[in-house]
């Protein structure tokens, strides 16, 4: 049934209470705040997926049963460039291969390459010999980039494949192998902002493809993929771009609290604060045509603060509303916001 | 009260109140650690409570990453807090608890003197009927172990409080008892639970896994970190305590029957060559004691001039070349070191399941009484996808792998081949020894082997000859007299001297040149026709069906490769070839630059590879393909392995290839059928390499039955291999020749694995 208008008297009118909105607000703003804080906490790298294939039993029997076991190990001295919002990075370091002396040739093995990446430079071999092995060993320049998804950001964290591989071997002929700890890097290097969780290594080979018909055009290189998972450090990133756009979602609701002529102000004024903001976000932000998870916050506290704007004109220009619905309607908004925050942290 | 202030006053008491006291005690008190799944009907229901198979984050199952799962077990600060106020009981093993077990079980090692666990080793003696049972690769399967246990107490083995209730009952671990899985802290604490409640009767090995920090590398360091980081700030939670406990673990346990003085089982994960102490030294005394038990670390004192023997051991193959375990749970591998040697899988975790279509819930049990060599095994086993209960299998014995039903072979003959395993010719030894390996096992399962068990030792000698010589020397004072198929021109060369002041004799060697043949070396008889033969076959059919005319000999400048050259080149006199082009090489040389610029020049229309398969490799990469398309290649058959064939397919070469033996992929010859079945029998990569061992295996057989005496002398069993003449051996025709004392008649010349290889008669 409609309900009729009340006659709308300029300036009066019944206001919901400040420390009602205040305690909403800290129950809000806290559970939003826990959710963060274990979102945080949480490791969950989107990045796109390594792509390798296992030397299982069948494969090996297939590779004619004995391919020659090659170590190989990355030691990174320093990250010249440890860019993740625009996927950049450029480290210096040395490669070493390991096997058993005479069982593979140094001059096809000089031969390696990183997947996304430029060589900027190479050392000649250096050669060293470890009981019956042979450690060969090369200084390296690379500059490389990864398979960066940042829909999480701020709270994104990564996993940063640096990919040796051999495009001139086949797996017939050596299969790398490597060890976590044959990955070596100073975790103090990582420009701040980013911490190190975990390395780890995955050897295998990987498929290339170079005829859509038969397989005869298939080529099959030996790989390692150095693994570093990192997470943001701190809380800055997420501070810098959420709190002020809550806050002044927040603000929005005192419209509520105020007399009539004010209250359409400050909506407003909220709300274009909350648009101009956005300019703020984007400077932050990765350039990427994807939605990220700041984009979605900014589009749920947009459309929350219009919920408020148009609770407010509905009490104020359209018809009186009793002091119940307009409790209601902002507890409803704050649990849209809330829950909506919880879901778009905790994807299934 | 109006109405918001009601509603804050309801959501002050009902939310704000108890979040904030769950974030402070969650903040501030740790939690206590549940420990209740002390009984396995208890820790029965907590495996039920979890899924056996998560899915894991990327699906690489030699080495999953189970983040996701763990973030979805992960205690949420609320759980925390309600456990804390003994609201929310149910919870899983954590790693505090894991932490504070690692603690007590480091002590209790540390207390029976295993400190360095690489040395540390467990003796049991069997006074009376006594079991062992023995786990492999277990790999963090929790929930196969808690089906496993469940059998035992099902069985009367253990009790529901993980006490077992037979006082000769072992139970051991053979290592890899961790990661692979998202399990490791659960398995880890359920083992270490029944070690505590049977500290004397259960044993973990440290495995590949365990040692070294190499856990690191894998799945329970993960673990730790995502199921630990709440507890600890440590980068990997509690690794201390898992790298202490881990490097106490003892490598092996020996068992030994009550009658034994040297005769030993050995349960380790790895052979005699990885273990952290020398085996073969371990004086006999070491078996000497009154307890049923010994503990301890082998030093200097153990050593002695009347070592062990180890007749039969259970160790771990790589996962990869877990390719003989049978559904079961067990297979047999090659002989280490003249012990049988067994592997059991226990776990179908998903890299098992997935790559070695094992599903099963598995274990051994060793039975010994009075004597190694009367030992059994049995498997048991059940299919983890039905799980409908466990089978027995029959007891197999030990040794000789047969029923134990079966007459036992009491006689051991102890047969020596010293071979490059690891460097040089690796692959070609390797299929050899799988050739004779797969003959051996096969003759001392069957009752045809005139109740005899040979032992097979065999070692590396990285074609290095001093190396070759040591390891003969070594096996000379073992008293092993007879040397079965080993491989290298150059390492044979400098031990045959040995064999002639000793009366021992070399069978059948996968190394022919015909500048060592003759009455010269009486103790050394071979298979195969010469290196030199192959090469002058391989020339003549060249010049005769390829119409070559400019030959480049691309070969090895040794003893190996100056026969077969100089053959060559008096054959291509022969035909009136003039345009020859040798290209000689030293050997470990991988950079050709100079052989490919004078072949580039010479520009040949046949070019012979008389080398090894790396160094030709090398030699066609370094040419480039552009400049062999008018080329005919071919090659000895020491170059034929399997991947280097691959290797040539890949780059669109075909190289014909000399061969001893007929295809054998395709040969219906009854010999070659028989290969193929003993190969598939243990799960052997087919090739003309492990064929020849295999053939000259078989001839070797043939001869040691035909001695007169049931412990032929080495001079007796060559005597009846002097004898043979123009005998079809399977199929096979084979003629001793007094002069190159060979026994072969035909030379294969290899063109396609699907096609039958044209046989030309020696010359």
């Amino acid at each position: 049934m409609l309900i009729a208008p009340k006659k709308i008297v300029a300036g009066e009118r019944e206001k919901v209470s400040p420390i009602f909105q205040a305690t909403m607000m800290i129950m809000s703003g806290l559970i939003i705040f826990m959710s963060f804080y274990y979102r945080i906490e949480l490791f969950r790298a989107l990045d796109e997926p390594l792509v390798h294939e296992t030397i299982s039993p069948q494969k090996l029997r297939e590779l004619g049963g004995y391919p020659e076991y090659v170590d190989v190990g990355l030691e990174i001295e320093r990250f010249q460039e440890f860019n993740v919002t625009k996927n950049q990075f450029t480290f210096t370091g040395n490669v070493w291969f390991e096997f058993e002396a005479g069982s593979v040739s140094i001059d096809t093995l000089k031969d390696f390459a990183f997947d996304r990446a430029t060589i900027l430079y190479r050392s000649e071999p250096d050669t060293r010999l470890l009981g019956s092995k042979l450690m060969v060993r090369f200084l390296i320049k690379v500059a490389f980039n990864t398979g960066l998804v940042n829909s999480d950001f701020p709270v994104d964290d990564h996993r940063i494949n640096i990919v040796l591989s051999h495009p001139f071997v086949s797996p017939e002929e050596i299969i790398f192998e490597a060890r976590a700890t044959n990955f070596v890097f100073d975790s103090n290097l990582l420009s701040s902002g980013w911490n190190t969780i975990d390395k780890s290594v995955k050897s295998g080979f990987t498929e290339a493809r170079l005829s859509e018909q038969g397989t005869e055009k298939m080529v099959l290189q030996p790989m390692v993929a150095f693994s570093i998972d990192v997470e943001r450090y701190g809380a800055r990133y997420v501070l810098a771009i959420l709190l002020p756009i809550f806050l002044m979602f927040f603000l929005i609701f005192y419209c509520l609290s105020v007399e009539a002529a004010p209250s359409v102000a400050v909506s407003l004024g909220g709300i274009t604060g909350i648009l101009a903001y956005r300019y703020v976000i984007e400077q932050l932000s990765p350039p990427t045509g994807d939605l990220m998870m700041s984009d979605h916050f900014f589009f749920l506290i947009l459309t929350s603060a219009m919920l408020v704007f148009l609770l407010n004109k509905l009490d104020l220009f359209v018809m009186q509303l009793d002091m119940k619905k307009k409790v209601l309607g902002v507890v409803l908004i704050h649990m849209f916001t809330v829950i909506a925050s919880i879901y778009m942290l905790f994807p299934r | 009260m109006k109405l918001h202030h009601k509603l804050i006053f309801l959501l002050v008491v009902g939310l704000f109140i108890p979040a904030s006291l769950g974030i402070l005690i969650s903040t501030f008190v740790k939690p206590a650690p549940p420990e209740e799944y002390t009984k396995i009907s208890a820790i029965n229901v907590y495996a039920h409570s979890l899924p056996e198979f998560p899915d894991s984050d990327d699906r690489d199952w030699e080495d999953p990453h189970f983040l996701n799962y763990y973030h979805s077990r992960s205690v949420s600060f609320l759980t925390r807090a309600l456990q804390q106020l003994g609201i929310w009981q149910r919870s899983a093993w954590s790693a505090v608890y894991l932490s504070k077990l690692l603690k007590q079980a480091t002590k209790n090692n540390h207390a029976m003197g295993m400190i360095d666990g690489k040395k540390a080793v467990i003796h049991i003696k069997a006074s009376s009927p006594t079991r062992v049972l023995v786990f492999g690769d277990v790999h963090a399967a929790f929930h196969s172990l808690v089906r496993d246990l469940l059998h035992l107490r099902e069985s009367g083995i253990i009790d529901d409080d993980l006490k077992i209730l037979d006082k000769n009952l072992f139970i051991v671990f053979n290592g890899d008892f961790i990661d692979r899985s998202p399990y490791s802290i659960d398995a880890l604490i359920l083992l270490l639970s029944i070690i505590k409640n049977n500290p004397k009767q259960v044993f973990y090995l440290a495995g590949k896994h365990e040692r070294d920090g190499n856990w690191k590398d894998y799945g329970l360091k993960r673990e730790l970190i995502w199921r630990g980081r709440a507890f600890s700030q440590q980068p990997v939670p509690f690794e201390k305590q898992v790298l202490d406990f881990f490097s106490s673990l003892p490598t092996s346990v020996y068992v030994s029957g009550a009658d034994d003085d040297k005769d030993v089982i050995r349960i380790s994960f790895h052979d005699r060559a990885f273990l952290g102490y020398k085996e073969a030294e371990i004086d006999k005394s070491f078996l000497k004691h009154d307890e049923s038990i010994k503990y301890g670390e082998i030093s200097e004192r153990n050593y002695g001039p009347s070592p062990i023997d180890v007749r039969a051991a259970f160790k771990t193959e790589e996962w990869r070349r877990h390719n003989r375990i049978k559904k079961n749970g067990l297979g047999q591998l090659d002989q280490d070191q003249g012990a049988t040697t067994w592997a059991v899988l226990s776990s179908p975790v998903m890299v098992h399941k997935v790559f070695l279509n094992f599903h099963s819930d598995a274990f051994a049990e060793l039975s010994i009484d009075k004597k190694v060599t009367d030992a059994t095994i049995t498997m048991h086993h059940q299919d983890s996808r039905t799980a409908i209960g466990f089978s027995l299998d029959p007891p197999i014995n030990v040794i000789s792998g047969r029923l134990s039903s079966e007459a036992v072979s009491e006689l051991s003959l102890k047969v020596g081949s010293t071979m490059p395993l690891i460097r040089g010719l690796a692959t070609m030894s390797r299929q050899l020894k799988a050739g004779f390996s797969s003959c051996i096992n096969e003759f001392n399962r069957t009752d045809k082997n005139q109740g005899r068990n040979i032992r097979l030792f065999v070692d590396n000698d990285d074609y290095i000859p001093q190396l070759a010589r040591e390891n003969t020397i070594a096996h000379l004072r073992q008293g092993i007299r007879f040397f079965l198929s080993p491989l290298g021109t150059p390492t044979i060369y400098n031990y045959l001297d040995l064999l002639i002041e000793n009366k021992a004799v070399v069978f059948f060697p996968e190394a022919n040149n015909t500048a060592k043949n003759g009455v010269e070396f009486p103790n050394l008889v071979y298979y195969r026709a010469s290196y030199e033969s192959e090469a002058r076959t391989l020339i003549r059919v060249m010049k005769k069906d390829f119409s070559a005319t400019k030959f480049a000999i691309f070969y090895q400048d040794d003893s190996y490769g100056q026969g077969p050259f100089k053959a060559a080149m008096e054959e291509l006199k022969k035909l009136g070839v003039t345009e020859i082009l040798p290209l000689p090489y030293t050997r470990g040389t991988n950079s050709f630059a100079t052989q490919v610029q004078q072949l580039k020049k010479f520009s040949p229309d046949a070019l012979g590879l008389f080398s090894v398969a790396l160094p030709t490799k090398e030699f066609i990469r370094q040419i480039g393909m552009n400049d062999l398309l008018t080329v005919n290649l071919f090659g000895l058959s020491a170059i034929s392995e399997v991947a280097m064939k691959k290797f040539a397919k890949q780059k669109g070469l075909t190289i014909m290839y000399g061969a001893s033996v007929p295809n054998p992929y395709m040969s219906p010859l009854p010999i070659v059928e028989d290969y193929r079945r003993a190969m598939k029998t243990e799960n052997n990569i087919l090739d003309t390499f492990s064929l020849e061992a295999y053939i000259g295996t078989r001839i070797f057989l043939y001869a040691l039955g035909q001695a007169k005496s049931k412990n032929p002398s080495p001079m007796e069993v060559l005597k009846e291999v002097e004898t043979i003449k123009n005998m079809d051996f399977h199929g096979i025709a084979i003629d001793f020749n007094p002069i190159t004392r060979s026994l072969a008649k035909q030379v294969f010349i290899e063109t396609n694995e699907r096609m039958l290889w044209k046989a030309y008669p020696v010359d």
